[in-house]
């Protein structure tokens, strides 16, 4: 397969992908409004300790009370889960996929420069930089909500007072491969500016 | 930069415009412009050696170092 077809057919994966984040996107934020009005559609949402969403097709029923649960597996159910504690589990999900959704489309632009054999253009180190930037925020975005707001907790409302639950589970892999990447991407720019010089160097070559 | 380039004089001396200079050695009149406004990054031998050729001088004549 020559250079050219190899680059047609990354830049349609790429395409694919950027469109697989946006029907995430849209499916999260349609289970997060859709689910205050109809909470009980989602029964079957189960929120694992590392805050994934997955969908429990032989679960049938939620516990109404504290005591079922406690008899139960113990799972955290979505629509059990407090109001911020929702928020939370969908929206980093929406932020998370809407971040990765401008990465690939920058880098989808990086592959055209590319296929243009506009290999050393000053594009490309701004397209770079963007990408430092964003992979930047999602670290810190990360940092953030791993180390401030980690816990979810789930409310039962079937004894005199409220019963809350809470769990929390924090993962330190966000330290390790989110400054990979911003160190890999670093190094990506450094060779494209020193590319971009030697060229101008090279058009400036009478 | 150090390396001041006199085509402009030289070319002067000759009495030959830039045009024809840049078709004689076979550049385009926009990198001969580059090379007299002094933004050149470096010069082959080659275009030196036909510079050198079609104004009848020495590669002194065109380029001198002058301290910054």
């Amino acid at each position: 397969m020559d250079t050219t077809k190899k680059l047609y057919y990354s830049s349609l994966f790429l395409k694919f992908l950027m469109g697989v984040q946006l029907i995430l996107i849209a499916g999260f934020l349609f289970v997060y409004f859709h689910s205050m009005i109809s909470p009980e559609t989602y029964d079957q949402l189960i929120v694992t300790e590392e805050k994934q969403i997955i969908y429990k097709f032989d679960h049938l029923k939620v516990p109404d009370t504290y005591n079922e649960w406690k008899e139960s597996d113990q799972l955290f159910y979505y629509t059990k889960l407090d109001a911020w504690s929702q928020f939370r589990v969908i929206w980093v999900k929406i932020v998370g996929f809407f971040i990765y959704f401008f990465i690939t489309g920058l880098f989808l632009k990086f592959l055209k420069n590319t296929n243009s054999f506009e290999v050393f253009f000053k594009d490309n180190i701004q397209i770079l930089n963007k990408i430092i930037r964003l992979v930047f925020f999602l670290w810190l975005f990360h940092m953030i909500l791993n180390l401030l707001q980690n816990p979810m907790t789930m409310i039962f409302e079937d004894l005199d007072q409220p019963m809350h639950i809470t769990r929390a589970k924090v993962s330190f892999d966000f330290l390790v491969y989110y400054p990979i990447m911003v160190i890999f991407f670093f190094a990506l720019r450094e060779v494209f500016k020193r590319g971009y010089e030697l060229k101008q160097e090279n058009d400036l070559t009478i | 930069m150090a390396i001041i380039v006199n085509l402009d004089v030289m070319l002067a001396k000759r009495k030959m415009k830039s045009k024809e200079l840049a078709e004689i050695i076979g550049i385009t009149t926009a990198n001969l412009s580059i090379l007299k406004s002094g933004k050149a990054k470096a010069i082959r031998f080659s275009t030196l050696e036909a510079i050198c050729k079609a104004l009848d001088c020495q590669p002194a004549d065109i380029l001198e170092y002058a301290e910054e």
